[in-house]
């Protein structure tokens, strides 16, 4: 891995730390019993959430209250905003694509 | 409105040519698409791929969970997909060390588009046609719940 991917490896790991710490300490309880299925755009400098039917949906409405944030996208009640059909061995897919 | 004929990889999986270019626009690359219906996101293209047509990752990440539950964190911009003369625009997700270019269901969604596959080739078709089909075999096809596009903040 080159270390372009390196550092924006680690800041996305960085990002989506923070916005996970912040979201089980202090939503999470409240969004499963309210927002079940949506997604929600975590703003990590102020530490606030917007929740809206679709990812793209939270992340804009989020960066239109916050135009300088830094943002982790949650899916509310699911272990990951996405999920994906493949595998990862040893950090790769455990198959090809093409 | 359009249908799209792809074709199935020597190991077995739907691809579709797509160009891809930032929302913006500016650089625009052809490149070959997985169509992958267990992927719930938009666009998935490895960060080499993301350079290519300049397209530049937010100040926003997201993570996708895979089969075996391992968590991938990624960064997340806004891209453009174009089939022929169609264009559709949604959330892109950047895997630094990702493999090819994926479509997801969002895509799907986004577009309006039925996958058909069979081992020989695939298509995306319009949604009417899946519409036509449910109503040759007696039923409509259930459509779910419109999603909200409304936006709450909590103002925690």
């Amino acid at each position: 891995m080159s270390s372009t991917e390196t550092n924006l490896g680690n800041h996305a790991r960085a990002i989506t730390e923070a916005g996970e710490h912040i979201y089980r300490a202090k939503f999470q309880d409240e969004f499963e019993e309210d927002y079940h299925g949506q997604y929600c755009a975590i703003e990590v400098t102020t530490e606030t959430a917007t929740v809206a039917g679709t990812l793209e949906d939270a992340l804009i409405a989020a960066q239109r209250v916050h135009p300088e944030g830094v943002f982790h996208l949650i899916r509310v009640g699911f272990p990951s905003a996405l999920q994906m059909g493949y595998e990862r061995q040893h950090g790769e897919p455990s198959w090809s694509y093409q | 409105m359009a249908n799209h004929l792809g074709h199935i990889s020597k190991f077995g999986y739907p691809l579709l040519r797509v160009s891809v270019c930032a929302n913006s626009g500016g650089l625009r690359r052809d490149f070959e698409a997985v169509i992958d219906t267990g992927f719930t996101g938009f666009l998935l293209l490895p960060l080499k791929h993301a350079v290519m047509v300049d397209l530049e990752p937010l100040n926003a990440a997201t993570s996708y969970t895979a089969r075996d539950g391992k968590k991938v964190p990624m960064l997340l911009t806004m891209a453009t997909v174009a089939i022929g003369d169609e264009e559709v625009s949604g959330p892109a997700t950047i895997e630094m060390n990702g493999h090819g270019v994926v479509l997801g269901m969002e895509f799907l969604r986004k577009s309006g588009k039925v996958l058909l596959v069979s081992n020989r080739g695939c298509a995306l078709v319009e949604e009417e046609l899946l519409t036509e089909v449910a109503k040759v075999f007696g039923r409509i096809h259930a459509s779910p719940e419109p999603r909200s596009s409304a936006a709450t903040n909590t103002g925690f």
